[in-house]
């Protein structure tokens, strides 16, 4: 965009210079056609010179015109003031104003028409050029505005994106923090669970250790001494007020 | 079904059971029911044979009809046992002679009594443990004993739906709880 821009700002700079070239033109072709007038004058001048240098123009004068020897001392007592014919004159400026008046007459409307059109062409150009320099300029501004906002956009962005880095990070650092705290403490639940389950294994085993061997001296030892000691205790218990260990509903 | 088969044999037993108090026969009319059930149960051939329906209705009476004399002299036994046979109820005869012996046994305020031992007790011994069983049920204790070996030691009494426990089995169970716990 800043490139077209550019393009556009040097085609309004040579349609500039283009219009500045059609101006020294015209003034060339004034200067020509003053010119014209000044050659038309010139004859005249030869005319009456001729003239005057007629009876000069005899034997021993030389094809320069001027006798040998005496030349240059003739020339300088020669030097008249230049005489104006009257009536070339008239002519003359007769034919100029013929002239002025057919270009006046047949060429003045197209000429100051053509130059009219011309010059609001030129005007409009110069007008819409200056628009699009203007336009051009706008842009071109607001891009270097946008391209020095489109730093601080990526620094921006730059910094966001370094923002939510570093967020994420620190949440899954967190996450994997939160995940390794919960495997530790379901790890020390299955240790805990396990060291129970082999205490209470280890405590059936021991009871019922205990107790089989309990039964089997108490098989070979119960004699009728102890049953009769048992029935006597098991009668008053019954008897009396029954402990809660022997009774029970079914 | 056991609940109806239950509720059904005690209407039966209550009915039997109040036309006994009525006549004042109830004891001995509990005793031949009883008699008739024990040879109910301990006979799997009559067994069959009432409850095959098979045989004819009119066979199964003729049968029982033999029967009744020897263990039911009295007509209203022999009468409620063809009604039993007449509504196909007589499998639940052994039923009904339970739900009769106790209403027997709370109508006269007794109640029955097991005990059961590791060694076989003496009557004196057993004279004990009855006397001591009233005395705690405040009725007529009507004791049946048992031997159990595995007990070790002691003796276990059951009256109605009470347990006294005072066997060394149980003593070993309680202190096995007691370690484990």
């Amino acid at each position: 965009v800043t490139a077209c821009l550019r393009r556009l700002v040097a085609g309004a700079d040579a349609l500039l210079s283009n219009l500045k070239l059609t101006a020294r033109l015209m003034m060339v072709a004034t200067l020509l056609a003053g010119a014209g007038v000044a050659s038309g004058l010139a004859p005249a001048r030869a005319a009456q010179a001729a003239e005057a240098d007629q009876p000069a123009a005899a034997p021993g004068v030389e094809s320069n015109g001027q006798p040998a020897g005496v030349a240059e001392g003739e020339a300088v007592e020669g030097e008249r003031p230049p005489t104006i014919h009257a009536k070339s004159l008239l002519l003359q400026i007769f034919n100029f104003a013929v002239l002025l008046a057919i270009l006046i007459k047949f060429g003045g409307g197209a000429i100051n028409k053509a130059l009219q059109a011309r010059h609001h062409q030129l005007k409009t150009d110069l007008l819409a050029a200056s628009e699009a320099r203007a336009a051009a300029e706008g842009r071109l501004r607001k891009n270097d505005e946008r391209l020095a906002g489109l730093e601080r956009e990526i620094e921006a962005m730059r910094a966001g994106i370094k923002q939510e880095a570093e967020v994420e990070k620190a949440r899954l650092v967190a996450a994997a923090e939160e995940r390794a705290k919960r495997l530790r403490e379901e790890t020390a639940f299955v240790i805990d669970q396990q060291v129970k389950e082999a205490q209470a294994a280890l405590r059936r085993e021991v009871a019922e250790g205990a107790v089989r061997i309990a039964e089997q001296l108490l098989r070979r030892q119960v004699d009728a001494a102890d049953q009769r000691r048992l029935l006597d205790g098991f009668v008053n218990d019954v008897a009396g007020a029954p402990p809660a260990a022997v009774e029970k509903a079914v | 079904m056991a609940a109806l088969a239950g509720s059904v044999s005690r209407r039966y037993a209550r009915a039997l059971f109040q036309i006994g108090v009525d006549a004042g026969t109830f004891e001995a009319l509990g005793q031949e029911l009883a008699d008739l059930a024990e040879m109910f149960a301990g006979s799997p051939e009559l067994r069959q044979t009432l409850e095959n329906p098979v045989f004819k209705p009119s066979e199964k009476r003729a049968i029982l009809e033999k029967l009744l004399p020897r263990v039911a002299p009295s007509r209203t036994v022999q009468s409620f046992a063809l009604l039993l046979l007449e509504r196909n109820r007589i499998v639940a005869l052994p039923a009904i002679a339970r739900a009769y012996r106790e209403l027997s046994d709370a109508h006269s305020g007794r109640v029955r009594a097991t005990v059961t031992s590791a060694e076989a007790l003496s009557p004196a011994d057993l004279e004990r443990v009855r006397r001591a069983l009233e005395q705690r049920t405040s009725k007529k204790v009507m004791l049946e004993a048992k031997v159990d070996p595995s007990l070790i030691g002691g003796l276990v009494a059951r009256v109605g739906d009470l347990v006294l426990d005072g066997s060394v089995r149980t003593q070993l169970a309680t202190l096995r709880e007691k370690l484990l716990n």
